[in-house]
């Protein structure tokens, strides 16, 4: 093969890669435009405003946040299976193209037989079987991500709460789904996250497959220079190396993580890649080759069977990484010992949270007024027959004193019930709840590999589905095993759970705070919680007494078993300091009530927890909550 | 002594029947002690309702409450103190 024919080959093949890339982003583009397309009209055109043009805050317009699901679940799907499509073809197309090149240096004979294994390195490395991403495959990774959804869902639920502008939300929209000429769209911006270089690295790893049968130790920096190559690509284009001095690349800038000079080369965004070739070519293009002869790589890159992970796929593929801040990373059966304490961060509540917190001391005062009003009608009655015995009643006189001051403190009761129903009126907290438990909710990874088995005998399905939805975001993380499957029992009577088995024993008639109560008991499971929630516990209610419920007068006729007992440690509810005992569990707790208290709490009334008890908040917080 | 026929309530509780008697006290008194049953199943110890009302007619009211084979079932099960790998 001449000069010309190579350099000819060379050219097609950068001509290639720069057509898949486009290809893949062209797609993505048309993806944003379909996204926003349909939720400017089945989200934005059916919002409900007032006369200003502002968005309304009701229970409408929240209930229309859904409506962004199924416009994710329908438009993507479709769109989706382009991707792959595209996807597949772009990589057959790269993978041929390496065939020829490496088929016109050293001929067919050689280079077909390796085809069938470069194909399989490459579906191995992407999870790609028969043309389908397997799931938490590194394709399936990376289509699936629903970040892109999550962003789109807080706005959205920014826009009904802040009662913004229509127009001006639908431009907000817009930049985050489309971009502009700052900023790339949505799914362009988790590509180039998630799977930056792509192609460029499916062709070095595929060409170093085939290279390393064919046993080649020179290459050629290829991919030309533009206006924008960085220093390393400039000294580096068009020359040939040894693998040897390969192996030592360091481009100083742009480094990835985990730098691997063979699939990385230049760093971030490079487009430069190595065409590999033979010894006698290497001399003939003046490289000095019998310096390199003898001279072996220190260490021989393996082929690569597997992708070199981005490292937000480290972290989904990789639970067992210890990382202080996110408890979700720690492995499921991580020894106590080597489970550090967790950095808590405060929580810092949004706007209508804070509000909702200065609401709820103004309404304490009210209920204060109330109750101290109800406890002096009660008491009038009393204070007359301890002054005029308990016929007073009988004496006219006295009882007209009697029944004037009891209308008025009647007058006092009625007018404090009726100033707080009004301002619990005004200041709806349910949907103050609900908004933000939405949105926290929504701001949680749904990638989990968390089943429910069971049989659901009981007419309302759709609270269990909801319940168990929302306990998969919570729990994200935190079972690492495969298969994990929560085992949903329905039994009537007593809601229990059971943790070596991982079920949840359920009365048909179960509120829905309940299933998140019982579910809840079930993250003691993992360690890292168990040693946590047990510390908190055992701190709060050190030094305290234990006492019976059934022996405490306010538990009176609340159906405790005589064997049930409790610390009192400040907490909202006294049931929260219950103890569960057996020696052979961490400091002694088989398990708490920290986390399912907490989460049930959470799930129901957060403003109100926050209130009770801050510290409490923040552990769940902390633990399941934040993003 | 008052008895009352405790599934005769949850029968109430199930339909959403309304309670109908000439005396309003009595009306008074199952639509609270209703109120508060449903409350208490959403608090622990996370009763069904057929239990929280047992124990609030039976315990706080004192009330002389017979139990149906089922309910007895029921409060066994809840009062059973066996199984130490149970969490509620």
């Amino acid at each position: 093969m001449n000069e010309k024919d190579f350099q000819k080959l060379l050219n097609e093949h950068d001509e290639l890669l720069s057509a898949v890339e486009g290809r893949h982003k062209s797609l993505l583009t048309e993806k944003q435009k379909r996204i926003f397309q349909e939720v400017r009209e089945n989200f934005i055109g059916k919002l409900e405003k007032d006369e200003n043009g502002n968005v309304k805050m009701n229970a409408s317009n929240i209930a229309k946040l859904n409506e962004i699901d199924a416009i994710f679940e329908n438009t993507s799907s479709a769109i989706q299976k382009t991707l792959v499509t595209t996807f597949a073809s772009n990589l057959s197309g790269l993978i041929q193209s390496n065939a020829k090149y490496y088929s016109a240096i050293e001929g067919n004979a050689k280079v077909l037989p390796l085809l069938p294994k470069v194909n399989k390195a490459m579906s191995g490395w992407l999870g790609i079987t028969d043309g389908t991403p397997q799931k938490n495959g590194f394709i399936d990774q990376l289509l699936k991500d629903d970040t892109a959804k999550i962003a789109v869902k807080n706005m959205a639920m920014k826009i009904v709460i802040g009662q913004q502008g229509l127009e001006g939300a639908k431009d907000e929209l817009k930049t985050l789904i489309e971009g502009n000429k700052d900023r790339l769209g949505m799914f362009e911006r988790h590509y180039k996250t998630f799977a930056n270089d792509l192609y460029s690295q499916i062709d070095r790893a595929t060409s170093n497959v085939i290279r390393n049968d064919l046993k080649f130790e020179f290459a050629i920096y290829v991919g030309g220079l533009v206006e924008k190559s960085r220093e390393f690509c400039q000294e580096h284009n068009a020359k040939v190396f040894h693998i040897s001095e390969i192996l030592k690349f360091d481009p100083k800038v742009g480094i990835p993580p985990n730098y691997d000079p063979i699939h990385d080369l230049g760093g971030y965004n490079c487009r430069h890649h190595l065409r590999w070739i033979s010894t006698a070519m290497a001399k003939a293009k003046g490289k000095n080759v019998e310096d390199f002869i003898d001279k072996k790589p220190k260490v021989e890159p393996k082929p690569k069977t597997e992708p070199k992970p981005k490292e937000k796929e480290k972290e989904l593929k990789k639970p067992k990484v210890f990382k202080l801040n996110n408890p979700r990373t720690y492995s499921q059966e991580m020894p106590f010992d080597e489970i550090k304490d967790l950095e808590l961060k405060k929580f810092a509540p949004p706007k209508a949270f804070k509000e909702a917190l200065v609401k709820l001391k103004e309404r304490e005062k009210l209920a204060l007024k109330y109750n101290e009003a109800l406890k002096k009608v009660g008491e009038v009655q009393k204070k007359y027959s301890e002054k005029h015995g308990a016929n007073f009643m009988d004496d006219n006189e006295i009882f007209e004193k009697y029944w004037a001051e009891k209308l008025k403190l009647n007058e006092l009761s009625n007018s404090a019930v009726l100033k707080l129903s009004e301002f619990d009126a005004k200041h709806n907290f349910s949907e103050l709840n609900k908004a933000f438990i939405n949105e926290t909710i929504a701001g949680l990874d749904s990638a989990n590999n968390l089943k429910m088995v069971g049989t659901l005998q009981r007419g309302n399905k759709a609270i269990f589905e909801e319940a168990f939805g929302n306990f998969k975001k919570i729990a994200n993380g935190y079972f690492d095993g495969d298969n994990v499957e929560i085992k949903v029992n329905m039994k009537k009577g007593r809601a229990f759970a059971r943790l070596k088995e991982m079920g949840v024993y359920l009365d048909p008639k179960t509120p829905i705070s309940t299933i998140y109560h019982e579910m809840g008991h079930l993250l003691e499971n993992n360690n890292v919680v168990r040693k946590t929630v047990t510390d908190f516990l055992l701190k709060r209610t050190e030094g305290k007494n234990v006492q019976y419920f059934y022996k405490t007068p306010k538990f009176k006729g609340h159906g405790y078993r005589t064997d049930e007992k409790f610390v009192d440690g400040g907490f909202f509810i006294e049931y929260v300091g219950k103890i569960y005992e057996h020696p052979s569990y961490y400091k002694g707790r088989s398990a708490t009530e920290v986390v399912s208290m907490g989460i049930e709490r959470f799930m129901k009334d957060p403003i109100e927890f926050y209130k009770e008890d801050k510290e409490h908040f923040e552990l769940i917080y902390n633990l399941f909550f934040k993003k | 002594m008052i008895t009352i026929k405790l599934n005769a309530i949850t029968a109430i509780i199930d339909s959403d029947l309304k309670i109908i008697s000439e005396s309003k006290n009595l009306i008074m008194f199952l639509t609270d002690i209703i109120e508060e049953a449903k409350k208490r199943t959403e608090e622990p110890p996370f009763l069904p309702i057929e239990l929280a009302l047992f124990y609030l007619l039976n315990d706080v009211q004192g009330m002389e409450i017979i139990p149906s084979e089922e309910l007895k079932e029921l409060i066994l099960q809840a009062e059973s103190t066996e199984n130490d790998e149970i969490v509620y």
